[in-house]
């Protein structure tokens, strides 16, 4: 266990008063420098925008019960399945596990009192809020019918999307994005406490700091190519619409340079949730340490590198595609190497199977066969067949809900009494996991089959094809338990809020700094300044 | 072959370049996958903390082990990768011997048309043939390049059965080959989205025999040229605009709705000559009723969005230099006919 200098007992001081009761007053959340407090508020309001995006997906699932009409013409339906893209991908998975837990955690992990720098910080939330807001307007006004990947011409030529304000709600997000990484990246390099060198960092540390990497290189191209995107749209410079002498393939490869690193912006973090609960909860140190914490540096690097995996179709040069298609497949070492370490973590070790974990156990089954089904499609041959069908939209739920996800579940499942001082009901939120996994299972396995089978993405009606309606019925009763088990996972977890019983500093046995201090943290996170003299999973032997 | 659980029939020579590295990466996959789940379920039970009462701390590296298991997938994946480039640089190469036909795409309908022939057939459903489309004929056992292109926004051509796919672009040709082993008909999908009827943008192909092929290419070009060829009334030419060039077919059906069921993308034409349409004109922002008269309709189509008829999404492009003021009138006489 990394040891306070003073103290050998496991529970600190209890004068400290926590960081909710230091300042009242709705102002001093909205002022505030604490990080805790920044990260709650992050942590509301994407929460809000997933079930904005999740209700989305039910309307989407709902129309597709038939092969026909059922509740919405061709371009409203085409309005839905842009906007829960949009919505889930920038509002929701890009800031998730940075902007909450690696906002509350990172500091108090690495024993510091805060980031390295809090207004920017706060800043950093209110672009997100900024961000939004532009694109709270544009799914209230017109909508955006666009896809959330934006293709030329059809973006930049459409009359039936209020494109303009969706592409700023991006650019400003962008800055959300780019200041987080920033402070991330400072904070783990200079305020780590004395004796935490590198190799002494847990592993959701590491994780952030690959993360934050692409945050910073990535993000800016992005920002970019919205606007070169809006300025062809308004003044038809001609850089991507062939009608002004403009190339889409240019747009094509510019959109997926971001957005290709973006998805390693999702899974890294929830990469680093996962490793902190395999350790904690098999009570032994992960197996493999350096292999998971360089891992995660080496998929951020190479992960820049294999964006056109995403246009084998797209009338690239075939070399090109050999090229792409070879590193795609380098880049899945190092993730196999994650999964079989995290195994090998649970061998002799002493597993509890608390809520936390079953999330864990969850992320391993479903990132495998996300994992996996990413293997077809980065062979050039098969994904002639499977791009652009129903397979692809399985591979990313799966790796994107089934990863990314349930590891933020996972992670806001284990620091939750640290969080909020509470303990949510282990049995009921544990029925809530396994309700939540079953959905996502019937939701998405039988679009596998429907994409393999030339069933396209993004098709409003199948009206041609009735032989795919039993596989969209399955996976329509599979969204709707889904559902049901996400509102029972937030129904245990505000339930916990109202329990009088209060949250101990450690209540899962944990070897990390952050279990040192009491639940929930003093403003200030630590009474007196760590010290850290072993590894972050080290703990003391069972009697 | 016929379809399998995962896939659909094969119908082309491609589709084993596409299907065998499928089925390897399937037992791979499915192999890991169980190894994984299976060791999981495995510790989980054995070393859950009722059953295991001591964790072995010490046990956090076996470097023999993560070498072995670093090693033996990057192998795997690379045979996976050489399986793909195989088939890949198969299917971008076409034969020389291989029959050249040209392909257009746009919103929402596929035009094959054939060289050396005045053939060219459209994807659209048409009333009169029972609210069914023509297909797209090709010889069995004879490689087929397509030439495509698009007039507007990025589709995709895509025929399961044959295991193909190419995006079409505008301002750029791209190539697709195949060579059909079955004779039948096949679907052929939009599989890049392109707006309203996207979903609606399919096609069907139909293999038939060389002799089949010879018959009915020289049957249809021998149509061809003599409707091209007679002296026809401006209906009957406005009517081949509206379902070739124009791709009006596309958005507006011509009967009654229980004669020709549509999506009603653009408003119906049906009847549609004198009728009084309420429409909203966005320059002065009011809704005002207009008499579909010649002039309305020659509007309509060089700049359709200075009236706007109410309940219909403004997405007309227009057709001004796209049509000669010939072919609108024939367009205009023909719409006339649509009682």
């Amino acid at each position: 266990m990394t040891q306070l200098s003073t103290h050998s007992s496991s529970s600190p001081e209890p004068q400290a008063l926590s960081f909710y009761k230091a300042k009242r007053g709705i102002g001093s959340w909205l002022y505030t420098l604490d990080h805790k407090r920044i990260a709650l508020m992050y942590l509301f309001f994407i929460l809000g925008s997933f079930l904005l995006g999740g209700v989305y997906a039910l309307l989407i699932r709902l129309e597709l019960w038939s092969p026909g009409r059922d509740i919405m013409d061709a371009t409203t339906y085409n309005k839905v399945f842009s906007t829960h893209g949009l919505v889930m991908v920038f509002l929701v998975l890009i800031p998730s596990i940075p902007a909450t837990l690696g906002n509350f955690l990172l500091p108090l992990q690495v024993g510091a009192k805060d980031l390295a720098f809090p207004r920017l910080n706060l800043f950093s939330f209110y672009v997100y809020v900024l961000g939004a807001i532009f694109g709270v307007y544009t799914i209230l006004s017109k909508g955006i019918e666009t896809g959330w990947t934006f293709y030329t011409p059809y973006s930049t030529s459409t009359a039936d999307s209020h494109v303009v304000p969706m592409l700023l709600a991006g650019f400003i997000l962008g800055f959300s994005s780019i200041f987080t990484g920033i402070n991330f990246i400072v904070t783990i390099h200079k305020l780590r406490a004395p004796g935490m060198t590198f190799y002494r960092m847990p592993l959701f540390v590491w994780a952030m700091y690959a993360t934050s990497m692409i945050l910073i290189l990535a993000t800016p191209v992005l920002g970019i190519t919205l606007l070169l995107l809006l300025f062809e749209r308004v003044w038809h410079i001609g850089i991507f619409d062939p009608a002004f002498g403009g190339d889409p393939i240019l747009f094509q490869h510019f959109f997926w340079f971001y957005s290709h690193p973006a998805v390693y912006i999702m899974i890294v973090p929830g990469f680093g949730v996962i490793s902190e609960l395999f350790a904690t909860f098999s009570r032994k140190p992960i197996f493999g340490y350096r292999a998971i914490a360089l891992s995660s540096i080496g998929i951020a690097i190479i992960g820049f590198a294999l964006w056109g995996h995403h246009m084998f179709t797209s009338g690239q040069s075939p070399l090109s595609g050999m090229i792409f298609s070879f590193l795609t497949y380098i880049v899945a070492i190092p993730t196999a190497i994650k999964v079989f370490n995290w195994t090998a973590t649970l061998y002799k070790g002493r597993i509890h199977l608390d809520t936390p974990m079953i999330y864990a156990l969850s992320f391993l089954f479903l990132f495998t066969i996300g994992g996996l089904t990413g293997i077809f499609l980065a062979n050039l041959s098969v994904d002639l067949h499977l791009h652009d069908t129903y397979f692809v939209v399985a591979h990313f739920h799966y790796v994107m809900v089934g990863g990314t996800l349930f590891a933020f579940l996972g992670g806001i499942h284990y620091w939750w009494p640290k969080m909020t001082g509470k303990l949510f009901n282990i049995t009921w939120g544990n029925v809530g996991a396994l309700l939540a996994f079953v959905g996502f299972n019937l939701t998405f396995m039988p679009q596998f089959i429907l994409g393999s089978r030339g069933m396209p993405r993004r098709y409003y009606s199948y009206q041609e094809f009735p032989q795919f309606t039993e596989l969209h019925r399955w996976s329509t009763v599979g969204a709707v338990i889904l559902a049901i088990g996400f509102f029972l996972v937030a129904g245990v977890l505000i339930q916990s809020l109202f329990s009088k019983k209060k949250a101990p500093a450690n209540p899962w046995e944990g070897t990390t700094l952050e279990w040192q201090t009491p639940s929930p943290p003093p403003v200030e996170n630590f009474i007196q300044e760590p010290f850290v003299t072993q590894g972050p999973y080290e703990r003391p032997e069972e009697a | 072959m016929n379809s399998s659980f995962l896939l659909p029939e094969v119908a082309s020579t491609s589709a084993q370049r596409v299907d065998e590295p499928f089925y390897f990466v399937l037992w791979v996959a499915l192999f890991f996958f169980f190894a994984v789940m299976i060791c999981c379920a495995l510790f989980v039970w054995r070393y859950h903390h009722r059953r295991n009462k001591k964790a072995a701390l010490h046990v956090t590296h076996n470097t023999t082990l993560e070498v072995i298991w670093t090693l033996i997938p990057l192998a795997l994946l690379v045979v996976i990768a050489v399986m793909g480039y195989r088939g890949y640089l198969d299917l971008s190469i076409p034969p020389h011997n291989a029959m050249t036909l040209n392909l257009t795409a746009q919103k929402w309908q596929w035009t094959l048309s054939y060289p050396n022939t005045s053939v060219e057939v459209s994807s659209v459903l048409k009333p009169e043939l029972g609210n069914r489309r023509l297909p797209f004929v090709v010889p069995v056992n004879r490689p087929i390049v397509l030439v495509m292109n698009s007039t507007d926004v990025l589709h995709s051509f895509f025929v399961p059965a044959f295991r193909i796919k190419q995006d079409v672009l505008p301002g750029r040709y791209t190539k697709i080959w195949f060579t059909p082993i079955k004779i039948g008909s096949y679907p052929i999908k939009c599989a890049e989205y392109c707006g309203t009827n996207h979903s609606g943008m399919l096609a069907e192909i139909q293999v038939v025999s060389e002799e089949d092929f010879q018959r009915w290419l020289h049957n249809e070009n021998a149509k061809s040229i003599a409707e091209n060829n007679k002296v026809v009334p401006p209906e009957v030419r406005g009517k081949r605009i509206f379902e070739g060039k124009g791709a009006c077919m596309a958005c507006h059906a011509v009967a009654s709705k229980d004669k020709q069921p549509a999506p009603e993308i653009g408003p119906r034409l049906f009847q549609v000559f004198g009728r009084t349409e309420q429409v909203y004109i966005p320059a002065t922002n009011t809704k005002t009723s207009v008499k579909v008269d010649e002039n309305y309709l020659r509007e309509s189509i060089e700049d359709p969005n200075a009236k706007q008829v109410v309940g219909f999404a403004p997405q007309m492009p227009t057709f001004k230099g796209v049509l000669s003021d010939a072919e609108i009138n024939d367009l205009i006489a023909y719409i006339k006919t649509l009682k």
